[in-house]
């Protein structure tokens, strides 16, 4: 659960984001809330974001956003990165979920 | 005037492939009869029809955005200003090339056993989980592995940003086409330079998530794959 502080950056950073109509495709096709969700968190990259000062709350929020997401959600993910390294997380993620 | 004339055909053949689709183009591209700001970089009329902002509205930082097209300028202008390094960025330069001609054989003869990194200096899978991913790679066009890159302008690339970034190791993702990936250790100039490079995003691949650039032009460097937006249009 996010505190009123954090909340208050997510959403300044998020509007942020959705100026650029790559990213306010990307969130608006999503095919979940809970992905949604996961990408707004994904969205906190500004002047205020550094996550070697508050690196543990950041792992903190990721946990509690990744448990929520399903294959489906997953496999979009995966597909929205390109050719990233992340691409091998998304599968290792699918396969954990599928067993 | 060469690349005029590629950027004006890259967006003609993106008109045409969204034309076909019933749709235009949504974006702000860069035209050379915009204004640029004193570093010459593009500065949109009024935020563009898209509303996205430059560098340095986005962040706050006096960041200029290269584009692959200077690729060759960057290489002489950095081994220009650190001579003592030439002999090294050259020396590197010949082993990533060679590196990344293994992975491509490997790829051919291997097509189902794509989605790794591989070391650039063993040639080796490695699975990265520190560290922050960035890359100068820009694809400039749909479809063409190396985009706007010669091989020997991409080799003398990696070389000079390894570095740049002062980077511990140089990786070749596999994840759908070879594309060169450093591993730096601080966050924030890993940011710096995913910026400068219009990239999509960081990799924090220490927990696993892509932390996007929120100033990323798309048109000027569309991912691959069947995730994206061009692709969906």
């Amino acid at each position: 659960m996010l505190s009123k502080e954090e909340k208050r950056d997510f959403d300044v950073a998020f509007d942020t984001y959705m100026k650029n109509p790559a990213w306010r495709t990307e969130y608006e096709s999503a095919p979940s809330q809970e992905c949604k969700d996961y990408l707004k968190y994904t969205y906190y990259d500004s002047k205020f974001f550094n996550p070697e000062k508050n690196a543990d709350r950041l792992s903190e929020l990721k946990a509690e956003y990744e448990s929520k997401l399903s294959v489906e959600d997953w496999e979009y993910l995966k597909s929205k990165a390109g050719n990233s390294p992340f691409v091998g997380y998304a599968d290792r993620k699918i396969k954990e979920l599928q067993k | 005037m060469a690349d005029r004339k590629a950027i004006k055909r890259y967006h003609r053949r993106v008109d045409e492939r969204l034309a076909k689709r019933g749709k235009t183009f949504d974006g702000h591209r860069y035209d050379f009869n915009d204004k640029h700001d004193k570093l010459g970089r593009f500065a949109p009329k009024s935020g563009g029809s898209s509303g996205v902002k430059t560098a340095e509205d986005m962040t706050g930082e006096d960041i200029k955005v290269h584009g692959p097209s200077e690729s060759k300028n960057h290489v002489a202008a950095y081994i220009k200003a650190h001579p003592e390094a030439e002999k090294q960025i050259r020396d590197d330069a010949k082993k990533y090339a060679d590196a990344m001609q293994r992975v491509m054989k490997f790829r051919e003869e291997h097509p189902d056993a794509i989605n790794a990194s591989y070391n650039a200096s063993t040639g080796k899978i490695e699975d990265v989980n520190s560290g922050y991913c960035v890359t100068f790679h820009q694809n400039h066009k749909i479809g063409d592995e190396y985009g706007a890159y010669d091989d020997e302008t991409y080799a003398m690339m990696i070389a000079v940003t390894k570095h740049e970034l002062g980077s511990d190791e140089v990786y070749i993702g596999n994840f759908g086409n070879p594309e060169i990936s450093f591993n730096c250790k601080d966050y924030q100039h890993a940011k710096r330079f995913c910026i400068e490079h219009n990239q999509h995003s960081i990799y924090d691949a220490k927990r696993g998530v892509l932390w996007k650039n929120p100033n990323w032009d798309e048109s000027m460097n569309p991912i691959k794959g069947e995730g994206s937006n061009k692709d969906a249009e």
